[in-house]
Parts: C-alpha cells; sequence; structure tokens
C-alpha cells in the first residue's frame, strides 16, 4: 500500500529534474554537431601528418565547451609530434583527470615523462590515504559522484520505507539495510570532497618552458633558488602579481612567472 | 785425479779469513774461468771448533750474475779427539749474464758482534764454450735431447746424479704439443728424492702426460759407465703464442748417502736399485742435493693465414667429426637429440667448438657441452661432446645439413676440414595431432617474446558516432541538486507517517470506522436465527446490531445504553421523532420477545428484521452520528 506511493514521489522529483535539464540537452545538439564534424576533420589532419591544423581544431572543440578526455589526449598527442613537451604533458594530465582509468593516456603520459629533466619523487602515503588516493586516482569527479549518489539514494529510501511502514517487522532490516549502503556513501564521498579539496586548494600546474628560474620572490630581482624544466609537475600554493608560488615534491619552494607554468 | 782437480781450484780461488775464535769462513767457486753457458757453484763455508751452531752468512750482491740454482745449506758436525767442529756450506749456482772480469764481492758473517768476511773472488767470463766441465759426461739416448746440466765440482757435485729435460721437437707451432721428459741419471746412493719446483712454463698450456707414483729404474751404459735411468715427469705443452719461448728447469731435491771422508763408493752390483743396503752404508753420510734440470728453447711458429678455413676455430692437432640423430623418426613437436663429435689427438681444451648447424624447421635449444682427455700414447688427445635438443616444427623428412670442423694439422702443416653426411629426420605425425596446416596454432614452447624496436606514443582517439562532451566540473551538473532530495523526502514521511501513527492509536476512530460492518454481522446472525426459528437469539442479535450500532459510533459502553439514553442521545442528534419511534418499539419489541417463553411468530421476526434493516440503512445514509459533539 506505501511502496507504489514512495516510488511515485522519488519518480516525480527525478521526473522534474529531468525535464529541467532536457531544455539545455536540446540546445546542445547542435553544437555538438558541429564538434563531431570537427573532430573527424582533425583526425584526418592527424592522419596526414598536419598536426598543427589538427591541434587547432582540437583546441577549437575544446573552447566550445567539448571538454572530453579523449579530445585532451589527441591535443596531447599533437603536442608530442610537435616536440612541445610540456603542452603534451599539460593535457595528458588532463585527459587523465577525465579518463582516469585510460591506458593510452597512461602509457603516452609515462613516455613523455621520461623525457623530461627533473627526477620529481611522489611523497610517500600513509595506508588510509594510499587507500583515498587511490579510489580518487581511478575515478574521475562525475563517476565518484553518481556512484555516490546512487548508495546515498538507495540508504535514503530504505530509510524513507522504515519510516512509512511502521507497523511492519522488516522495519528494523531496512535500517540495517540503509545504514550498510551507507558506508560505501561515505567513504565515495569522502574521496570525492579530497579530491575537490585537492584541486582547488592544491592545484597542480605543469611547466611549460624548457628552463624556468624559481626565485624567492615575485620579481627579478629575488634570488634564483632553483630551476626547473619543461614537464615538470608542480604544485600550485599561491599567487601574486603575475607570479606563480610553486611547491615541489621533494618540499622546494620558489615563485615563477605565472606565463611559464599551466593549471592541470 | 779429480781430487787433485778439486784441491788445485780450492787453492786458486779459496780466500781464506782465520777468525780469532778460531772461526774459519771461506768463499769458493769451482771455477774461475767460465762460459756464458756454464754453471758456477759458489759455496761459502763457516767452520767453528767452539760453536754447535753457526748463523746464516750474508751473501753478497751477485753484479752480472744470475742465480739459477739454490741457496741451499749443509750442516756437518764432527768429533774428532774430542775436539767437535761444525760446518756450515751455503751453496748457489750462478750464471753469467755478460762477458768479461767480473768480481764477485766478500760474504759477510756476524759472530758476537764481530765481522767476517771472505774475499772477493774474480771470475773471467768467456762468450763461447770453452772450458769443459769436470764432471762425467752424460750422452743419453739419441734425438733433441739436452744434457745433464753440467754442474761445479764442489762436493756435492761430485755425485753423480742429474737430471735431463728433453723435448720431443724444437720448433712447433701455436697450440702444438710439444713433450718434455724429466729423466734423472743416478750413479748415488739414493735415499731420497722428491721433485722441489716444476718447471716454469709461462706462455705454455700444460697437461701432465705421465707423472710415475714410484721411481721406475733401468740400466744403461754410457761411456762405459752404468747410469740408472728413470722417468721423473712427462709433460705435454702447447704454446699460447708465437715466437722463442723458454721452459725453465725443474729442480729436484735428492738425499744422496756418502761415504764420510772417503771417496765415492763404486757401486757393488747394478741390482742394488736407488736405496742402498744399510749394511753396505754404515759409514755413510746423508747428503741434500739440488739438482736442476737445463732450460729448454722452443721456436714456436704462428699458424699460416693462408689455406686457414672459415670454420677454422682454433683447433690444432688431428681431428674427427662425427653427428649422429638418436632417433630416425619422430613425431612433430617430439624432442630428438643431436649429437656432435669431435674427437683425437691435440689439446681439445683450447679447441673450439664446432659451428651451430643451421637447421631449418627445427626448434634448437643450447647445446650440452662435454669435454673429456686422456694420454693416448705419448700425446694428449681428447673428446669434446656438444648434444643439441632439436624439436621439429614440420612434418615430412627434415635434414640435418653436413656440418664441418676445421682444425690445423701440424704433421702435415697444412688446414684439414672434417666434414659429417647430412642426416635426415623422417617427421611424423602424432595420433593426437592436429594437421599441419593448423599451423596458427603457435605451441607455447614456439611462442617468443614480441621485441620493442622503438618507443612513441599511442595513437588518438577516434570518436565513433555522435560527439557527446563530458562534464568537466561537478558544478557544472544540475543532478547535484538530487542529493537534497532524500533531505525533503526523509522529513515529510516522518510528519505524515507521525499523522497516521496518532489515529491508529485512537480506539474510538477504530470503532467508528468497524461500526457499519460489526451491525451488518449482527443482521447476518439475526437473519440465521429466523431460519432455525430461534426468538431469542434472534432478538439479541438484532438489539446487538442496533445498540452496537450507536455505542460504536459515539464510541460509547453498549451496556451503558438503555432505551431511554438512546432515545435521549438521538433526540440531541435531531433523528427524526420517526425513526427514534421505530428504534424503541424494535428494542420493546425484543424485550418482550425475551420474557416470553413461547416467543413470537415467525412474520412478526420477518418484519422486525426488515425494519431493522431499513432503520440502519437510513442511519448510515443520513450519516447523524458521524460528528461528536
Amino acid at each position: 500500500m506505501n511502496s507504489p506511493r514512495l516510488v511515485g514521489w522519488y519518480g516525480l522529483t527525478v521526473f522534474l529534474l529531468c525535464s529541467g535539464l532536457s531544455s539545455p540537452l536540446l540546445q546542445a545538439q547542435e553544437s555538438t554537431d558541429s564538434m563531431t564534424a570537427l573532430l573527424a576533420k582533425a583526425n584526418t589532419a592527424y592522419d596526414h601528418g598536419d598536426y598543427q591544423q589538427a591541434l587547432t581544431a582540437y583546441r577549437l572543440v575544446l573552447e566550445q565547451g567539448g571538454a572530453h578526455g579523449a579530445v585532451y589526449y589527441n591535443c596531447a598527442n599533437c603536442y608530442f609530434q610537435l616536440q612541445q613537451l610540456g603542452p603534451a604533458i599539460l593535457y595528458y594530465e588532463k585527459a587523465a583527470t577525465l579518463l582516469p582509468r585510460d591506458e593510452d593516456i597512461k602509457a603516452n603520459l609515462e613516455l613523455a615523462r621520461t623525457m623530461t629533466q627533473d627526477k620529481l619523487e611522489e611523497p610517500k602515503l600513509g595506508p588510509v590515504t594510499k587507500v583515498v588516493t587511490c579510489i580518487y586516482r581511478s575515478f574521475n569527479q562525475w563517476e565518484l559522484f553518481i556512484t555516490a549518489l546512487i548508495f546515498y539514494s538507495a540508504a535514503a529510501l530504505c530509510f524513507t520505507a522504515a519510516i512509512i511502514m511502521f507497523r511492519s517487522a522488516r522495519r528494523g532490516l531496512l535500517v540495517w539495510i540503509g545504514a550498510v549502503l551507507l558506508i560505501p556513501t561515505l567513504i565515495i564521498g569522502v574521496s570525492l570532497l579530497a579530491q575537490l579539496y585537492n584541486s582547488h586548494y592544491h592545484p597542480q600546474a605543469i611547466v611549460l618552458e624548457s628552463e624556468v628560474n624559481a626565485r624567492s620572490g615575485p620579481g627579478t630581482d629575488f634570488t634564483v633558488l632553483f630551476t626547473i624544466h619543461e614537464g615538470a609537475k608542480v604544485y600550485v600554493r599561491g599567487e601574486r602579481a603575475g607570479w606563480i608560488q610553486i611547491l615541489l615534491a621533494n618540499g622546494l619552494s620558489g615563485m615563477v612567472p605565472q606565463e611559464t607554468v599551466s593549471r592541470i | 785425479m779429480r781430487a787433485v782437480g778439486l784441491l788445485a781450484a780450492w787453492f786458486l780461488s779459496a780466500g781464506l779469513v782465520f777468525g780469532a775464535g778460531e772461526i774459519e769462513f771461506i768463499a769458493s767457486v769451482d771455477r774461475t774461468t767460465m762460459t756464458m753457458d756454464d754453471v758456477l757453484v759458489y759455496s761459502v763455508t763457516a767452520r767453528s771448533s767452539s760453536r754447535s751452531s753457526l748463523p746464516q752468512p750474508e751473501l753478497p750482491d751477485f753484479d752480472g750474475f744470475q742465480i739459477v740454482g739454490g741457496p741451499s745449506t749443509s750442516t756437518q758436525i764432527s768429533m774428532v779427539n774430542f775436539q767437535m767442529t761444525a760446518a756450515t756450506t751455503t751453496t748457489l749456482h750462478l750464471m753469467a749474464t755478460t762477458t768479461g772480469d767480473l768480481v764477485i764481492k766478500p760474504a759477510i758473517l756476524q759472530i758476537d758482534r764481530q765481522e767476517y768476511k771472505t774475499e772477493s773472488l774474480s771470475i773471467k767470463v768467456l762468450p763461447g764454450s770453452v772450458s769443459a766441465p769436470p764432471q762425467t759426461q752424460v750422452q743419453p739416448s739419441p734425438g733433441q735431447q739436452q744434457q745433464p746440466d753440467a754442474q761445479g765440482s764442489d762436493d756435492d757435485q761430485d755425485i753423480p746424479l742429474y737430471v735431463a729435460a728433453v723435448a720431443d721437437k724444437q720448433q712447433v707451432y701455436v697450440g702444438e704439443q710439444i713433450a718434455v721428459e724429466y729423466t734423472l741419471y743416478n750413479r748415488a746412493s739414493l735415499a731420497n728424492l722428491n721433485i722441489q719446483s716444476l718447471p716454469g712454463t709461462s706462455g705454455f698450456w700444460v697437461e701432465d702426460l705421465e707423472s710415475p707414483q714410484r721411481l721406475v729404474a733401468n740400466q744403461t751404459t754410457i761411456q762405459g759407465k752404468r747410469w740408472e735411468v728413470a722417468l721423473l715427469k712427462r709433460l705435454a705443452l702447447f704454446p699460447n703464442m708465437s715466437g722463442p719461448q723458454t721452459i725453465e728447469p725443474m729442480a729436484v731435491q735428492a738425499a744422496v748417502r756418502v761415504q764420510r771422508q772417503r771417496a765415492p763408493r763404486q757401486r757393488r752390483s747394478p741390482f742394488d736399485g736407488f736405496v742402498d743396503d744399510f749394511w753396505g752404508d754404515a759409514f755413510a753420510e746423508v747428503k741434500n742435493i739440488v739438482r736442476r734440470s737445463p732450460s729448454i728453447e722452443i721456436d714456436v711458429l704462428p699458424l699460416p693465414q693462408a689455406g686457414r678455413p672459415a670454420s677454422f676455430n682454433g683447433a690444432v692437432g688431428n681431428y674427427e667429426l662425427t653427428a649422429s640423430l638418436e632417433k630416425t623418426e619422430v613425431q612433430r613437436g617430439q624432442a630428438v637429440t643431436l649429437r656432435i663429435v669431435v674427437s683425437g689427438v691435440g689439446n681439445i681444451k683450447i679447441a673450439g667448438n664446432p659451428q651451430k648447424p643451421e637447421l631449418e624447421g627445427f626448434r634448437v635449444y643450447d647445446p650440452t657441452i662435454e669435454e673429456r682427455s686422456w694420454v693416448q700414447g705419448r700425446e694428449y688427445a681428447g673428446e669434446k661432446k656438444l648434444e643439441y635438443v632439436l624439436i621439429p616444427r614440420k612434418e615430412g623428412a627434415l635434414t640435418v645439413p653436413a656440418l664441418e670442423y676445421s682444425y690445423f694439422n701440424p704433421t702435415t702443416k697444412s688446414y684439414q676440414t672434417k666434414r659429417t653426411q647430412p642426416i635426415t629426420l623422417n617427421v611424423v605425425r602424432g595420433p593426437d595431432q592436429e594437421p599441419e596446416d593448423a599451423r596458427h596454432f603457435v605451441s607455447s614452447v614456439d611462442k617468443q617474446e614480441v621485441v620493442i624496436r622503438t618507443k612513441d606514443i599511442r595513437y588518438i582517439k577516434g570518436f565513433a558516432g555522435h560527439f557527446e562532451p563530458q562534464l568537466e566540473r561537478l558544478s557544472d551538473s544540475n543532478l547535484l541538486w538530487v542529493w537534497l532530495v532524500p533531505l525533503i523526502v526523509l522529513p515529510a514521511s516522518y510528519l505524515i507517517t507521525k499523522q497516521r501513527v496518532r489515529y491508529y492509536a485512537d480506539q474510538g476512530y477504530a470503532r467508528k470506522k468497524r461500526a457499519q460492518t460489526v451491525a451488518l454481522k449482527w443482521i447476518k446472525a439475526a437473519e440465521q436465527a429466523l431460519k432455525k426459528n430461534n426468538t431469542k437469539d434472534f432478538y439479541d442479535a438484532l438489539t446487538n446490531a442496533l445498540v452496537g450500532f450507536v455505542a460504536d459510533k459515539l464510541n460509547l459502553p453498549k451496556p451503558s445504553l438503555t432505551t431511554e439514553t438512546l432515545m435521549t442521545l438521538l433526540h440531541e442528534r435531531k433523528v427524526p421523532e420517526e425513526r427514534r419511534v421505530q428504534l424503541r418499539n424494535l428494542l420493546l419489541q425484543a424485550d418482550i420477545a425475551r420474557f416470553t417463553p413461547s416467543g413470537f411468530d415467525v412474520r412478526t421476526m420477518e418484519e422486525a428484521l426488515t425494519v431493522a434493516n431499513d432503520w440502519l440503512a437510513f442511519m448510515i445514509k443520513a450519516n447523524f452520528l458521524e460528528d461528536t459533539l
């Protein structure tokens, strides 16, 4: 007597949300058609060895809002073929955040990294951090969100049912199932939050110029602390007057001109 | 005669020093004129009548000489007229390295802070072979033999015991065998003998051809004298490099019994052997002497460049090559062993392996190699056995091609190549095997590693069908708000349920809901009683239906409702007069029926039931009792 009513409520909510979504999606249909054509053109140009033209087309797609791991990846391949190691690594990294389990991206990123000059080791992690890091590196934000949402909705459904069916003997079981479903919700939720936190508070960047001097302050008058080379991955700690404070994995920190690095 | 010669040499060369404490310290040489080929025996003797032991003398630098033997030291202690004399003699064998007049500086002996010196000795060295050695010349069997060293005229040198070194060749090719025989020539009374040092053979690979554990003596006569001849060692030497090479001497240490203060005793019988009998040596003293074989010069020729085959691998000697398969017929994929054997005379250890055969249709594993060597007559011989495991990959007649092995034969002074016959192997299909056509099934043993030739990035990604962009930022998603749905639904469902729980907990509400159902049940019961003509049950059921309905609707206890109370309640709820009368009549009728034992007739009861039904239907429809006051 109660379950049909319950499904009805949720169904109504989802319908409302979907109808809200569908109208912008219909509008987007037209622009994605032109992107599809552009991408086909770019791929043909790549096949003919015209990497510069292919790159222009891929970047145009990205500028039109056609963000996709595969587009970033193809862009990076063009940069690699044009022997621009820094942008190549930057775009491979961008591709990897959207398609974190893609073997091609991993392989090419690894190959490109072997060509960089600087030896930067990843910091060692504790066991808990390792699990969270492992989860959030294997999934993109969207996947984490959807997975967490499914578990969360299922848990919520269980709790709602347990409330409504107050005369049923199965209420206790429903509460238990709901509680168990909350565990993956929490783990995935924490991973998602960690990813969001890191991308917001500890963004990473790639050095784009062949050699960049990191100084002790935002200006060329300051002492050069160390030199870093194209393709190196650095953490961005702050920004000041056109200068970016970077942090290396080994703990070194310095200021570099803004245009010499680009955020992933 | 020899004693006189020795005495003359003594007086000629001896420098005598008589110390105050009866110390006699003398240096002597066996000759004062020598050639570059001669060996000079230099002895220093210290003699004391008051001491039983004497320290080692300090020997001079022998400028212009090379020490080829020694130093060996012998000590003698004698008692004459209760006077003890101790003598220590140190002997060195020297060869001149330059010609001209050379001087041997004094030797020094330090005793009780006193220094004793010998005189310096002058030696004339001539380039050629001039001086005749004082000993017996030994002329062993003919051939390219070296004579035993002609050494000194000292006491030791009198002892007729020599070591001869004989090489079978003086000119060889690199890698060719030279057999060197070390023989002992002896006429002395030998107590013990051992090899002090093996010949120095740098530049040669050395193998033992014969090394007797016990010496076996043969008798031979040289210049009218009987000598005992015994083989000490036979070596096979293989030169490693071309050019003149020297086989350095071998040293032998011998313990020889000599008659004290007598001329060397003549051997009584040729059958005495190497160790004399006890009685004959009652007055003998045992002397340790060192004998060296002469060094041998060998001219080593390089292997000729001309006519060197491509398959030549460094083997020198005379070899045979055989190749065989253990089976003539196998199943495809079944292992078969190919055995290649190189055997013959020569040093197999420095000979190269036969080349790996080029086998088509086989998978070939690395071979196991076994080497064996032995002595064949006076030559060193050996065998090299290579076993390849082959796995045929095709069916039909497969061929192991002719194999070849090249070596340099020093006897013919030319390169030779041995070839085997091709061997045919019949490969058949096993009973359970797929036909050969199914060659795309590569068996696991035939799998090969994929070789990385160069590294490059992987190819770009295609976009099959329609392109859909990914969401780059989570904040762009509308679904973010779905999180809030349960946050609304959960409290809402809670509030709704709370309401429902209150209703369920209310008894009056439940009675009100059930009133109609209960009343109709009693009507049914009344109908049943009517059919059975049971007046009492009929009116009881009828009363329950009517009064119960009102009681349930108003949530009042049924027993508290008397007819009067009912009338009042219905009046209050504005039930029409006519319906109130109807109820009162019915209840009155029921009361009368209960107290009338004979009961009513069926028609009256049927009428009553119709009225009751009508009354209930009116009450339900009219809804007078729904609202509580």
